[in-house]
């Protein structure tokens, strides 16, 4: 049983600044083509954006499905309400990290230390067989830019908020 | 200045439903009607639709006038309309508005038809020539057309017209034209109009998907089409003969899915409104597509909240549901797919099951509504008037159809997009807001020339056949009707033949005159062409000349002609028109001549209950100088409206209104209001009822006399047991919370949360079966009052679907936008409501989680609906009308004939109705007095001469044909043990003929020795006989 007493009033303002989400009339538009909501168990952006718009903090802090959002964007194009209900995805994702350093996701670390996500850097011999230049103009190949790039990482709230996952990096 | 001798004149833009009605109610009040029509065919969306619930069927005849029908049009409203008031101008837009109330200039843009339709004979050869194709917009593209082509299918007469875009001119049609009626150079022309006030019809433009994006991921396939283009599909003049199939190969469809709100509810397109009439349209369209289907039909309607707030459309959707199996999916649709088979396929949440379901479709529709109000910038401009926020004409307070500016009244979809009896209400109560105008300025009237009738009664009957040869005209040689004439005036009982050049032309009419001045012959046999539109020239011509209106007729000479032409082989034409007089003859020779009577009017009305409905009505009729008797059977004015409601969602102040109405009511010289008063008794009929009222407490009666009769006899808010109401005064209605949190004794700064409960012991067996109307956004109302006190009150609002329909989607809208939150309930998951020591909690199942939730609630509000006044069911015996099974009145017909009962006299308005605002009450109760005005303002009844009689002597009583009439016209006279018939609601449809066992029903004009004389005279034709 949920006690709406107990719940949030302002969790929507918190997590997502947007007031087109409260507009949400849970038509179902954004979920019914998503590709992610064949996952298991589904992404239901729509009723993360209810959690939000109820108030159920906790419940929404457990939520791991806003993970398997793969971008499209296409809930967005169907919106009725403008809710944006990918920015939405990306908001909660945010506002779980805040709230919980477990969710920061272990891609970030690969990311400060490499400067990218993608192990690109892989198929040298491949790309010499198409004739393309062995390695690629990437971040890690700058030291000083990488450098840069990590202090701008690290004035980001949540990343400086649990600098120690970066130690040693 | 206005020409003081000009008759008082409307002008009608749009010639659409709404538009027709209201020209035709002030054509039959006697005034004149200018009916512009933009596109080049009357009847708007309707005419293509060929059925209408809750029948299913085409209906639209139904809106002509009822009284005076001999002289009225009377004829399938889907061929065309005539009536003599009314000048129709398709094809015609209005380019300037000038002046003001009682003597608006206007100019006219008349389009180039390219086609003078008074010289085209229908044929077609230039269609055939035509080499060029367009898509046929009246079948939504879903066949072709030429450049050269007829708009609407099924007019009469023909009225062809060029489409200048896709011509290329190459002059194949004029080539064809065998009367020269086609010009290819013609140029539009400017016409200046003089007329007291206008009435806006115009319609709204509807949302294309073809042009929008945010249709696209649902328009993959030809088999995706709008609810217009498949109700072209279902139509038998449609694409298939009526049958369904798919557009793209032609194979038949059997799982056919509707999306709902295409192109609306959808803020970011600025398209923040729901466009009203698509629910039912759909559910119509599903249960059609079970009927013209044939077994094996599946049907799924997606949908977000389904919108039966109309009279009997909840129990529409369950019977749709239930007896038809239709599916109601709760979820829109992202994009439908299309595989390589052409196979349609949807996917969407089944919420009730908690899982993706994938269904695969045959066709799709979508119901698309209306786009957002652009053509009103322009309206507004025209009239140099003002637009509101949601881009609407601005209107005045509490009134539906009476615009800010004086004489110039709205109705139909101009006022966002209405289903048939809405729009027909509408144009009814726009024509009587301009009469009291007309009235106010003193328009004349029309007057009917009382014509004296030569007796022939006494004399042999004697048969004048006189024929038109079509003269340069729809043949180009003309007929040569010579050997006809030869041969009939050897004919035995022709006793004059006259032929002349052409019949339609004014030139011609001096000349017909002469001949019916001349002849010897007592009986008049016209053969001409299209029946449709010449018969009532012909016989008003005939009646102008003293001939009895029984003693004309006319048959189709130039019909009979062209096929006969066309089909050498057998007897020829001349023998077919020859036998057509025969038969004709026959029944003319037979025929006696039928008198009419004239029947006074009281020219006052009886006005049942006090309430807004009521006194506005009342008012209404006062203003026209129509005496008003107002039976209120309570010791107050005001009804429901006056105690129950402080104001509206819009903000308007609905106690000052009922104030100001029961105040003007009390200083009118023109009603007497009859307190504590009820309706004991009623005899007669329109024009000459008599009422017994009397003192509720019992004792002292007294007797009426009154010309019409207008039910607003109310309702109230219903009542309730269930949630705990009665046990805690923490639960309440919501009038009852009105009332307390107006007046103060509710403090908003004590209220955290609040719960509301909708459609409270509605829409639920054995429960008010049906939808309020109301509820939804009176619960929005009370929900932003409280916010505006206290903006940190949570306010819940459990529902079963919203019904904010129209422009209340905004308030839906923007009461979300505030953190209002809305959960759907099932009826079989109610939720509930829990006394504690302290605050009642309430416990539900959130929908989309589909979690079990609760809140401790500072005031449970409940939306009870509304209940049926409990006098109408005596006043429905009084009045002989019938009740629905509901308790409200039963309308004559539901759709064309909103305001009046199945008793002619006797109309309805407001809650006796059923459910709605207090604007549609005003508005309905407007309608119910122009429909009251319009008889008794004639003065007099002249009653039809073709009505059905009783036969007394072979009468045995049976009651048979009281029970069959349709029209409530027969009854039992239970102190003179006599069938009675009332000869103004007699529609002479002969089912009394028909069900009597005794042949004492007749319907004059219609006796046997006629029809078996006829019958004889058609089988003693050789051929005929053979084959017999």
């Amino acid at each position: 049983m949920v006690d709406l007493q107990e719940a949030k009033k302002d969790l929507w303002s918190e997590v997502y600044d947007n007031p087109n989400l409260r507009y949400c009339f849970n038509c179902g538009a954004c979920i019914s083509g998503c590709p992610a909501s064949n996952a298991d168990p589904p992404l239901l952006i729509r009723n993360l954006a209810r959690m939000v718009i109820l108030g159920m903090e906790d419940e929404l802090l457990d939520e791991d499905t806003p993970w398997t959002c793969v971008t499209c964007s296409r809930c967005e194009e169907m919106c009725p309400m403008d809710v944006k209900p990918f920015e939405l995805c990306l908001a909660i994702r945010k506002w779980q990290c805040a709230n919980d350093s477990t969710r920061i996701p272990p891609s970030i670390v690969e990311i400060y230390n490499r400067g990218y996500t993608q192990p690109v850097e892989r198929n040298t011999e491949q790309r010499k067989e198409l004739g393309l230049p062995e390695k690629l103009p990437v971040l890690g190949e700058y030291p000083d830019l990488l450098e840069k790039f990590r202090q701008m990482l690290m004035k980001t709230k949540i990343i400086s908020d649990n600098e120690f996952m970066f130690k040693g990096a | 200045m206005a020409d003081q001798e000009r008759v008082g004149t409307v002008l009608v833009v749009g010639a659409g439903i709404a538009g027709i009605k209201a020209a035709l109610e002030l054509a039959e009040t006697g005034y004149k009607v200018i009916l512009a029509e933009s596109s080049p065919h009357i009847g708007g969306i309707l005419a293509k639709l060929d059925h209408q619930f809750p029948t299913n069927h085409c209906g639209m005849c139904r809106m002509l006038p009822m009284v005076g029908r001999e002289y009225a049009s009377q004829h399938c409203m889907r061929k065309s309309l005539y009536h003599d008031n009314i000048e129709i101008m398709p094809f015609t837009e209005v380019k300037s508005i000038k002046g003001s109330a009682g003597e608006y200039q206007v100019e006219l843009l008349k389009r180039a038809r390219h086609v003078n339709p008074d010289i085209c004979n229908g044929f077609g050869e230039c269609v055939e020539a035509c080499p060029v194709t367009a898509p046929d917009e009246f079948n939504h593209g879903l066949t072709d057309r030429k450049a050269i082509y007829q708009p609407v299918p099924h007019n009469v007469p023909q009225m062809l017209v060029v489409d200048v875009d896709a011509c290329d001119k190459c002059g194949e049609c004029l080539k064809v034209c065998p009367t020269d009626a086609i010009d290819l150079e013609a140029r539009d022309e400017i016409e200046l109009v003089e007329v007291d006030a206008i009435i806006m019809a115009s319609g709204v433009s509807l949302y294309d998907p073809g042009t929008q994006d945010d249709a696209k991921p649902y328009t993959v396939s030809e088999d995706v089409v709008t609810s217009l283009a498949f109700e072209r599909i279902l139509s038998g003049s449609g694409t298939y003969d009526g049958e369904i199939h798919r557009p793209s190969d032609g194979r038949p469809a059997k799982r056919i899915a509707w999306i709902q709100c295409v192109g609306s509810r959808n803020r970011r397109h600025g398209r923040d409104y729901c466009s009203s009439i698509c629910c039912m349209f759909a559910l119509k369209e599903a249960v059609l597509a079970h009927e013209e289907g044939g077994p094996g039909m599946e049907t799924t309607i997606f949908y977000m909240d389904m919108r039966t707030f109309g009279k009997d459309f909840y129990r529409y959707r369950e019977m749709a549901e239930k007896e038809y199996g239709v599916k109601l999916v709760r979820c829109r649709a992202q994009e439908v797919l299309k595989d390589p088979d052409g196979t349609l396929t949807i996917r969407y949440y089944d919420n009730r099951a908690g899982e993706f379901k994938r269904d695969e479709f045959d066709m799709v529709v979508l119901s698309t509504g209306q786009a957002p109000f652009e053509d009103h910038k322009k309206i507004s401009e025209l009239l140099d008037t003002e637009v509101t926020d949601s881009s609407l004409l601005k209107n005045e307070d509490f009134s539906k159809v009476k615009l800010v500016k004086e004489g110039v009244y709205i109705c139909g979809s101009l006022m966002g997009l209405t289903d048939i009896s809405e729009a027909i209400t509408s144009g009814i109560a726009a024509s009587g807001e301009a009469s009291k105008l007309l009235r106010r300025i003193n328009a004349p009237r029309i007057m009917e020339k009382e014509v004296e009738e030569k007796d022939v009664d006494r004399e042999q009957p004697r048969v004048a056949a006189i024929l038109c040869r079509c003269k340069d005209e729809k043949i180009p040689e003309g007929l040569d009707l010579e050997p006809l004439g030869a041969k009939l005036k050897g004919l035995h009982g022709v006793d004059e033949v006259h032929i002349l050049d052409s019949l339609c032309r004014e030139e011609q009419r001096e000349e017909l005159e002469e001949i019916l001045r001349k002849t010897k012959c007592n009986r008049l046999l016209f053969g001409a062409c299209l029946p449709y539109v010449y018969k009532r020239k012909l016989k008003h011509i005939a009646l102008d000349a003293g001939f009895n209106y029984s003693l004309v007729e006319v048959f189709n000479l130039l019909d009979i002609a062209r096929n006969g032409l066309s089909d050498p082989d057998d007897k020829g034409w001349i023998g077919k028109i020859v036998e057509e007089i025969q038969v004709n003859k026959e029944k003319l020779r037979l025929a006696r001549a039928l008198h009419r009577n004239i029947v006074p009017i009281n020219q006052s009305a009886l006005v049942v209950g006090g309430g807004v409905a009521g006194m506005k009505a009342a008012l209404s009729l006062a203003e026209r100088g129509v005496f008003v008797h107002l039976i209120e059977k309570s010791r107050r004015l005001g009804g429901h409206a006056g105690t129950e409601l402080q104001y509206t969602v819009d903000n308007l102040n609905t106690s000052g209104m009922v104030e100001s109405l029961i105040n003007e009511v009390q200083d009118s010289d023109g009603i007497e209001v009859h307190f504590n008063h009820e309706v004991a008794r009623s005899d007669g009929a329109l024009g000459c009822f008599v009422s017994t009222i009397r003192n509720v407490g019992g004792g002292e009666t007294k007797e009426i006399e009154h010309g019409a009769v207008i039910l607003a006899t109310g309702g109230r808010e219903g009542k309730t047991d269930e949630y705990s109401h009665g046990k805690s005064d923490r639960v309440l209605t919501q009038s009852e919370f009105e009332k307390k949190f107006s007046s103060g004794e509710i403090d908003a700064g004590g209220l955290e949360n609040v719960v509301m409960i909708q459609c409270v012991g509605s829409r639920e067996r054995g429960q008010r079966e049906y939808c309020s109307r109301v509820c939804c956004a009176g619960a929005l109302k009370n929900a932003f009052k409280i916010r505006e006190k206290n903006p940190e009150t949570r306010v819940f609002i459990l529902n079963r679907d919203m019904m904010t329909y129209g422009y209340f989607e905004q308030y839906y809208t923007k009461a979300r936008g505030e953190g209002i939150i809305f959960v759907n309930y099932e009826l079989d998951s109610k939720p509930e409501v829990e006394l504690g020591a302290d605050k009642p909690v309430v416990r539900f199942t959130d929908h989309v989680l589909r979690l079990p939730m609760e809140i401790a609630a500072d005031r449970v509000i409940l939306a009870t609906g509304i209940e049926p006044s409990e006098s109408n069911a005596s006043l429905a015996r009084v009045f002989d009308v019938e009740l629905n099974a509901d308790g409200f009145f039963v309308e004559a017909d539901s759709k064309w004939r909103p305001v009046e009962s199945n008793r002619l006299g006797v109309f309805m308005a407001g809650l006796a109705h059923s459910p709605r605002t207090v604007n549609e009450a005003i508005m309905q109760a407007e309608a119910a007095a122009q429909k009251a005005y319009e008889y008794l303002s004639r003065g007099e009844i002249h009653t039809p001469r073709v009505v059905s009689v009783v036969h007394d002597s072979l009468c045995s009583r049976c009651r048979r044909c009281v029970e069959v009439c349709p029209y409530n016209a027969r009854s039992f006279d239970e102190v003179k043990n006599q069938i009675m018939v009332d000869p103004e609601a007699c529609q002479a449809c002969g089912m009394c003929a028909v069900s009597c066992p005794n042949n004492a029903a007749e319907v004059l004009g219609w006796n046997e020795k006629q029809t078996m004389a006829v019958i004889d005279a058609k089988l003693r034709d050789e051929s005929v006989g053979a084959v017999l």
